[in-house]
């Protein structure tokens, strides 16, 4: 899996951002840009709010034997 | 009268000692002193004398009231705390153990840690290049003492700034003769988690913070994170990882190998743990700058249009109209896009709206911030748009102020 981080696509939005606002480029660049910004806005929203946010609290024995049935399958 | 009747020994032992144990003065008292006599007996009470050059007092230790140091033995110099209490049967005045340390042992362990240190900064393991945390952590593993209140204290925090963090605890013993194998062990469960394959049959993302620590202690409770096995651990892992070793005055083996010191077990959770308002709140500016930014690149290319047809509508050569003609269609093209960027924008605001009516903009000044607002009620967000001598209404989240512009101090772009 060669998926890009959060990080990263915060660090291309920003820099999107810049391109942007500082102008001067032709109108396709800049509707490329756009549409790439809009991409990851979207990525990086609903990874804020798609997370489940399951919380497991284990015993050392309990999680050792979670990796053991983990590493079985 | 009282005085002429005798009091009977007992009542007068036993009003004594009231006396003694009523006066704060004789309760945690801080002594140093070297063992003598010292005697465990069946019943699991330890009895022994503290002395030194100067004098001595009976001590007892009763059963299972303290942690008794490994190996202690008469001739040691230890630190007590204790309470001053006289036992009525013998009429014997003693300390009754709360506490008690070796000093000699802390100052040996002391010289263990130094040259673990010097080791570990000769092999460059100090000096290696620490890894980074994510902006945004997929699944966050606590290893630190099970059911502990600084365990408490993380679950509340992270609770509270981004639910959505997901999140495995390990609990292991932290302080103790299991403490140094039980923190290898919690560490190489989150090793485990950090492997794509691992992950994916657990359904889970793979770990990739980790939080080692525990809460505050004495030296000696904490002592585990002075280790070797546990400095090692925390060099190898294959994520980022945090120690969070009792107080801001606590500074361990494990705080200078890990990829990042926390100085409590809270400040770790602040360090990797997103407050997701602000999150939002960026991503929404992000979204503003970018459609403010794409429309002013169409606004400026249409009027530069606009003055090309103008021009070639003045000029008087054949196959002009021509070039007028298609002019006109990229005029209609770009008005398309327009639209269909501002179209995009607009399903985009709705949907975030949503999303943040109920965090924004309030819960962002409730935080402290202000919002400055012009005379038409426009949100002011450069100072570009401030004028010297202007009014200005800076809201906050229980009302409003006006303000007066006195100085503009624009900051240099960054490229």
């Amino acid at each position: 899996m060669t998926k890009e981080t959060y990080s990263d696509a915060l660090r291309r939005l920003e820099a999107i951002v810049a391109e942007l606002e500082r102008g001067g480029m032709d109108l396709e660049a800049t509707l490329e840009r756009f549409e790439e910004g809009s991409k990851l806005l979207e990525r990086c929203q609903s990874e804020l709010k798609e997370a489940e946010g399951r919380l497991e609290n284990l015993r050392l024995p309990e999680a050792e034997a979670m990796i053991d049935e983990a590493k079985k399958e | 009268m009282d005085e002429i009747e005798p009091t009977p020994v007992g009542k007068f032992v036993q009003a004594l000692r009231t006396r003694l144990r009523s006066d704060d003065r004789n309760q945690h008292c801080l002594l140093r002193g070297e063992i003598s006599q010292w005697k465990p007996y069946a019943s699991g009470h330890t009895y022994f004398s503290l002395r030194d050059d100067g004098g001595q007092i009976n001590a007892v230790i009763w059963k299972g009231r303290c942690r008794i140091p490994d190996g202690i033995k008469d001739g040691q110099e230890v630190l007590i705390i204790g309470n001053v209490d006289l036992y009525p049967a013998r009429g014997q005045l003693q300390i009754v153990v709360e506490r008690i340390e070796l000093i000699q042992k802390i100052g040996a362990l002391e010289q263990q840690k130094q040259k673990l240190l010097l080791q570990l900064r000769q092999e460059g393991v100090l000096d290696r290049p620490r890894k980074s945390l994510p902006a945004l952590p997929k699944h966050l593993v606590i290893v630190t003492g099970k059911n502990s209140a600084a365990l408490a204290d993380m679950l509340q925090l992270s609770q509270s700034r981004w639910p959505g963090i997901r999140t495995t605890v390990i609990g292991v013993t932290v302080q103790g003769d299991r403490a140094v194998e039980e923190i290898v062990r919690g560490l190489s469960v989150a090793r485990e988690l950090s492997r794509t394959n691992i992950a994916d049959s657990l359904e889970v993302p793979p770990c990739d913070v980790v939080i080692v620590g525990r809460g505050g202690g004495s030296p000696e409770d904490l002592w585990a994170f002075n280790l070797e096995a546990v400095a090692r651990s925390i060099a190898a892992m294959p994520m980022p990882v945090i120690s969070a070793v009792g107080h801001e005055s606590d500074i361990l083996v494990s705080d200078l190998v890990a990829d990042l010191r926390a100085s409590t077990p809270s400040h770790a959770v602040e360090c990797c743990v997103p407050l997701i308002d602000d999150q939002l709140a960026f991503l929404v500016d992000c979204e503003d700058r970018m459609v403010l930014g794409t429309l002013r690149q169409f606004n400026d290319a249409q009027s530069q249009l606009q003055q090309l047809k103008l021009r070639l509508q003045l000029a008087p050569s054949k196959g002009v109209s021509h070039a007028v003609r298609q002019l006109e269609r990229l005029g209609n093209d770009l008005h398309q896009r327009t639209a269909t960027v501002l179209q995009h924008h607009k399903q985009r605001l709705a949907v975030l709206a949503n999303a943040l009516q109920i965090s924004h903009p309030k819960r962002v000044l409730e935080r402290g911030y202000m919002m400055g607002v012009d005379h038409e009620g426009k949100v002011i967000s450069s100072v570009a748009e401030l004028n010297k001598g202007q009014t200005l209404s800076l809201q906050f989240a229980d009302g409003e102020a006006d303000a007066n512009i006195d100085n503009i101090r624009q900051h240099e772009e960054e490229t």
